[in-house]
């Protein structure tokens, strides 16, 4: 039975790839991370991160400020954004997926027209290495390291993810409106990081 | 038994060239979707990157940035559905190679025209949010996907000569494509139209290539196998729905958890 199925699967894997339409495909959103250990005694007590969000994604978040008529207008829009994202932030535990606690707190930043979300996670107990993923579970938005990152007394080293077939067909038909079917879909194409810091 | 022996004996070069051909697709054809997916996604992400380069007026991005819209638009092209199928069935009721050529040519455009129209008429008149002119394309969506099912039935039902052009660009046109529509919706808001037109171009030219080869193959499988019409059109209704289920929806998860 097995041997029959297993075909059938692939042949209806193989109909559907021919079937998707234009608008699927997750992710539609795009994040950048840089980090930035901050080192006491050898040992880390936080992690900044910035995420530079692409420019999509940014206009989405700022086109309502962007229609401010005047500075005090702008600010208002910026503070209630900055609160939102704090918020939905630290409701999902910053998307970041680790066995130390920690506790944290977001701000925005615009530099350069480019939109960053600037994260401080301070850890209960100093770290001489973490292992750590940062992805957003439904797979709208693919959050990944940024090739650059600029570390001066750690070592980072990032596996990519290899996800199985079917999670990569089941992200590419879910439609822009859709939402995946299984809670952790992000996770099979999140990267796995190791940060050392014990120099 | 005797019109299938005659049919495999006439077309038994054609049988084992699509068997070995269709073999090999199914065994690499992962692989050659997950490149394209791949190249799609970091197209796309390099697209909105340059876009905002231009948009800071460095002007040296602008003419590779036309090679990466094109190229976007060959594989997207590739890996999304609805113009291929509908090109796919037309072969087998009008194979005229000048005909089929015009038409991709012609609905690959007027996917260009239709994002544009959606985005002036509701970023530009309306002065909607993206995200709110982004949320009721899905309406957009779900009449093409009912357009592709009456391209389906309009063949089935009107065979004879001089039919289905209108209808069939009509379908693939009405629904304008995903990363031209983000490319307008940013050039509109940073006030550079004129890169953004220009974009969305060679996206649309990178479309019209893919869907000229894909109707060039359909004719030739017209010649091959003359008695597919029907069929394509009945595969034309089906696709047409199951689009339409997606769309309120339904997905992979569902059909095999």
């Amino acid at each position: 039975m097995r041997r029959f199925i297993l075909p059938m699967k692939k042949f209806l894997l193989f109909l559907i790839y021919f079937l998707s339409a234009s608008l699927r495909a997750h992710p539609h959103l795009w994040v950048d991370v840089f980090i930035t250990p901050e080192i006491k005694n050898g040992q880390m007590t936080q992690l900044k991160m910035s995420w530079q969000l692409d420019p999509f994604y940014a206009e989405l978040l700022l086109e309502e400020a962007n229609r401010s008529e005047n500075e005090t207008e702008f600010k208002k829009h910026w503070a209630k954004l900055e609160t939102d994202i704090q918020n939905n932030l630290a409701k999902e535990h910053f998307y970041f997926f680790t066995a130390e606690p920690f506790s944290g707190n977001s701000q925005l930043r615009l530099a350069d027209g480019i939109l960053f979300i600037d994260i401080q996670l301070t850890f209960e107990k100093a770290l001489s290495k973490l292992y750590y993923q940062i992805y957003e579970p439904t797979y709208y938005v693919e959050i990944r390291h940024h090739e650059k990152q600029n570390l001066s007394n750690c070592e980072l080293k990032i596996t990519e993810s290899n996800p199985p077939e079917d999670k990569v067909l089941l992200a590419y038909s879910l439609d822009r409106e859709a939402i995946s079917p299984i809670p952790d879909l992000g996770k099979y194409f999140a990267q796995e990081a190791l940060l050392k810091c014990n120099h | 038994m005797q019109p299938l022996k005659l049919f495999f004996q006439k077309h038994q070069k054609f049988l084992i060239f699509i068997i070995i051909n269709g073999l090999f697709l199914f065994y690499y054809w992962e692989d050659l979707l997950l490149f394209v997916l791949k190249y799609q996604n970091i197209l796309q992400r390099e697209l909105r990157l340059a876009l905002q380069s231009i948009q800071k007026g460095e002007s040296a991005y602008l003419i590779p940035l036309m090679g990466s819209a094109f190229a976007y638009g060959v594989l997207h092209s590739i890996s999304a559905g609805h113009g291929k199928a509908i090109i796919l069935a037309l072969a087998q009721y009008r194979p005229e190679p000048l005909y089929l050529l015009r038409v991709s040519i012609i609905s690959a455009y007027l996917q260009m025209l239709s994002a544009m129209f959606w985005i002036l008429i509701t970023v530009g008149l309306l002065k909607w949010l993206l995200k709110d002119s982004l949320s009721a394309l899905i309406w957009i969506n779900r009449v093409s996907f009912l357009l592709i099912m009456a391209t389906g039935i309009y063949l089935l039902y009107r065979p004879e000569q001089c039919c289905c052009g209108h209808h069939a660009m009509m379908a693939i046109g009405f629904r304008p494509c995903a990363g031209s529509l983000m490319i307008l919706m940013l050039a509109f808001n940073w006030n550079i139209p004129m890169t953004g037109f220009w974009l969305v171009f060679f996206i649309a030219t990178g479309t019209a290539f893919t869907t000229s080869l894909v109707a060039l193959l359909g004719l030739k499988l017209h010649h091959q196998l003359p008695n597919l019409s029907k069929i394509s059109a009945i595969f034309l209704i089906v696709f047409g729905f199951i689009l339409l289920m997606f769309s309120f929806g339904f997905n992979l998860g569902m059909i095999y958890g």
